[in-house]
């Protein structure tokens, strides 16, 4: 009776096994065609590669191309090697969702319960970094993951940041050469926050803007499982394309099932990944919150700005000052006061201290004292305001194509296709980068002249600005205003086809006149590959500004002389004028006039993506 | 390699317990080599610090004469002192901060505890500074330590 039941019980089992086989073939093969699994396997980006030489990412032998036997492959292992499902959580997640009718052998995994532990998460946000113009590699900004422990500070929440493997002391040609054209391994590293804070807010003086993402618990757990997976695995590095902001849209990409990678770009930014968050907003709430953390510059500005007058003035006579003269100048103040002024002189010298690489004796014994009266009074803190800012998806988006028509003195009129790589210029929608400054690669200007035909009349592969506009006036707070750009250009208006190689820099001081109006001096230099003005190397000087009237309307304006080293009786003298009228995030239009040995006045509208 | 990052992630949280025994009986600005492996106390440096120590190089490693021992709470809290002295140091003259918070989380005080903790080191960090002594970051690592 007993041998017949045990019959009974194989043989029904059998049969579930067999009708479970031929449904779960089709299963199989529609979870393995599902975006996540390919995901999964990092399948249409370069392969996953391992450190550990006995291992292997991908469990097929062609699984990287062949998502299906990939699929097949993994739930093999499972079965007959259930630690592997160790190795792999985010696949077993998947599969459980997607084929629950699989069952695996059971499995403790101590490690990742430990990690998984470690983590403890609430809640993950993702963190845009400003753009950074004192490296080539963070010009663009950054972006990684943070996991929320739930504390309110969140210095000890673990991050993962996706970077690439560079060997300390490495040559800077070297460094952009490899960075651009693969010769990196980029992996995602793990970190606690204030690491990212001290880097970046307190170093490097850029801002971050946290996005609390829209997550469910399974979302997060997912997230987890699958950089446990690549715990080992590096990736090819591509500045330009495969980079922080690729790997985290494809990272992300795994729980919100929206494309996250801009369109119509052959390279991915930062900021194109925190646009398409919002620009999918509607359809999926992809995050609920836009939280500031202003860099220490930033809070110094911030809080200057809140100081009363007397409070301003008290803290400018302990900096012009002899150190002892600081307890006096702070006992002249309300305890309040007092405490508003020294917290501001602590952001001060922090900042001081990164901008001048260290302070000097005077400035430490200053902070001392201050901290001498500080440590004296109650523990309290002021309430400062908390200054509401434009988040960094609210900028224009940073390619452009453009359709201008100038009325040109090289003969009537002239219609022109614009278009930009990359990222912003002086009047451009802004927040969430340096104010004042510009970033410009990859200009293409392409000028239609009746009569004259099609000609280059700019390409312009980098132009970066910076006028380091100081918002306080402090002392010390003030940089050179600079700027470096190189192409190829027209070497004048009143010509066609008369274009030569050009460098451009000048460097100088600016001046902030009023919160939305910045001008600068500086002195500048052209060097040209023709000699078509008079000489190859012109030095001279350069006035501008740049007037932001209203969010909508910006202006700008440069006017410079120059001579000719080589031929000093030449000169060249020129006047560029813009005016900007933002219709949305997407679309502007512009008035230019531009002298150059004869003059061009044109309207362009521009399409930005 | 990722293990070493997610030990450095354990480093700062509660999962080491295992290792407080051991924390008890070292110094870890000594016993560590965080005063070798930290180069200055201007944050590029520390900045850079920080990479190599959770990056889990020989760099830091070689230079450590106990890792185990050095990688509960107290070698954690040490090397966080040193890379954010800034902020430590001026969170507590005003009392209270997220970096303060921070290296009480680290070490594990108890929520009721910590008013009386950052008091003491307040008290003992103000005669530091006024008596122009080192007010520096082992200074306070050591305050600390004797408070909690």
């Amino acid at each position: 009776m007993y041998s017949f039941f045990i019959r009974c019980c194989i043989f029904l089992l059998s049969t579930v096994h067999l009708a479970f086989a031929s449904g779960a073939t089709l299963d199989v093969e529609s979870a393995a065609s599902q975006s996540v699994w390919k995901q999964l396997l990092h399948a249409e980006q370069t392969a996953v590669s391992l450190n550990a030489s006995d291992e292997n990412f991908y469990l097929a032998e062609n699984g990287f191309k062949n998502p299906h036997a990939e699929l097949k492959a993994t739930i093999t292992a499972f079965t007959n090697e259930p630690n592997s499902q160790c190795k792999f959580p985010a696949r077993k997640l998947y599969i459980n969702r997607h084929l629950p009718e699989l069952r695996f052998p059971d499995v403790n995994c101590p490690q990742y319960q430990e990690y998984l532990d470690a983590f403890s998460t609430q809640s993950a946000s993702l963190i845009f970094a400003s753009g950074y113009l004192g490296n080539p590699a963070s010009m663009f900004g950054h972006v990684f993951l943070k996991f929320n422990s739930g504390s309110e500070e969140g210095l000890l929440d673990n991050t993962f940041s996706y970077g690439a493997k560079v060997p300390t002391d490495e040559n800077k040609l070297m460094y952009i050469t490899k960075g651009i054209f693969g010769g990196y391994q980029g992996k995602f590293s793990n970190q606690k926050y204030h690491h990212h804070h001290l880097t970046y807010s307190e170093t490097e003086l850029r801002d971050m803007w946290e996005y609390k993402l829209n997550l469910t618990q399974y979302d997060i757990q997912f997230l987890l499982a699958h950089l446990w997976e690549l715990e080992n695995a590096t990736m090819t590095y591509y500045f330009f394309e495969q980079n922080c902001a690729y790997q985290l849209a494809k990272l992300l990409g795994l729980v919100f099932d929206k494309p996250l990678i801009a369109p119509n770009k052959i390279w991915v930014m930062p900021f194109d990944l925190v646009v398409m968050m919002q620009r999918h907003q509607g359809e999926r709430v992809m995050f609920s919150d836009v939280i500031y953390h202003g860099s220490r510059q930033q809070t110094l500005y911030d809080r200057w700005q809140q100081l009363n007058p007397r409070e301003q003035q008290v803290l400018l006579t302990i900096l012009e000052s002899a150190p002892q003269e600081a307890h006096r100048q702070l006992a002249s103040l309300t305890d309040a006061s007092a405490i508003r002024v020294i917290d501001t002189l602590y952001d001060y010298f922090a900042f001081i201290e990164q901008k001048e690489d260290d302070l000097t004796d005077t400035q430490k014994a200053q902070k001392r004292q201050a901290m001498i009266k500080r440590f004296s009074m109650a523990p309290v803190k002021p309430n400062w305001d908390i200054v509401k800012r434009r988040p960094p998806h609210e900028a224009q988006d940073t390619t452009r194509i453009g359709l201008a028509l100038y009325n040109s003195s090289a003969g009537g009129m002239a219609s022109e296709l614009n278009f930009r790589a990359n990222y912003y210029d002086l009047l451009t929608l802004n927040p969430g980068r340096i104010p004042y400054s510009e970033l410009t690669t990859f200009n293409l200007r392409l000028r239609y002249l009746e009569g004259e035909g099609v000609s280059i009349k700019e390409f312009t592969p980098v132009r970066i600005i910076n006028l380091n506009a100081s918002e306080s006036g402090l002392p010390l707070d003030s940089n050179w205003a600079w700027k470096l750009a190189f192409g190829y250009r027209d070497q004048a208006n009143n010509c066609v086809d008369c274009g030569a190689g050009y460098i451009d820099s000048f460097i100088g001081k600016s001046w902030v006149f009023r919160h939305n109006l910045v001008g600068y001096a500086a002195l500048s230099t052209s060097i040209t590959s023709s000699n078509l003005n008079g000489g190859f190397i012109a030095v001279g000087s350069e006035v501008g500004g740049v007037a932001r009237v209203t969010p909508e309307i910006a202006m700008s304006l440069a006017v410079g002389q120059q001579w000719f080293v080589n031929q000093p009786s030449k000169d060249l003298h020129y006047l560029s004028m813009s005016a900007r009228y933002l219709i949305n995030q997407r679309w502007d239009v512009r008035l230019n006039i531009d002298n150059k040995q004869g003059t061009d006045f044109g309207v362009l509208i521009s399409h930005y993506y | 390699m990722f293990k070493k990052l997610t030990l450095a992630a354990l480093l700062t949280t509660t999962a080491f317990a295992g290792n407080v025994a051991a924390d008890d009986n070292i110094n870890a600005w000594k016993h560590c080599g965080i005063g070798a492996i930290i180069f200055d106390d201007n944050g590029t440096a520390a900045a850079i610090s920080n990479i190599i120590w959770d990056l889990g190089t020989t760099a830091v490693s070689s230079k450590i004469s106990s890792v185990d021992s050095c990688e509960g709470k107290m070698a954690t809290a040490a090397i966080f002192i040193q890379n954010n002295f800034n902020n430590v140091i001026e969170e507590t003259s005003q009392g209270s901060g997220a970096h303060l918070t921070a290296m009480l989380d680290i070490l594990e005080v108890n929520e009721a505890d910590r008013a009386e903790v950052v008091t003491a080191v307040r008290a003992e960090m103000a005669v530091s500074v006024a008596t122009n002594e080192a007010a520096n970051p082992e200074a306070f690592y050591n305050a600390v330590v004797a408070n909690i």
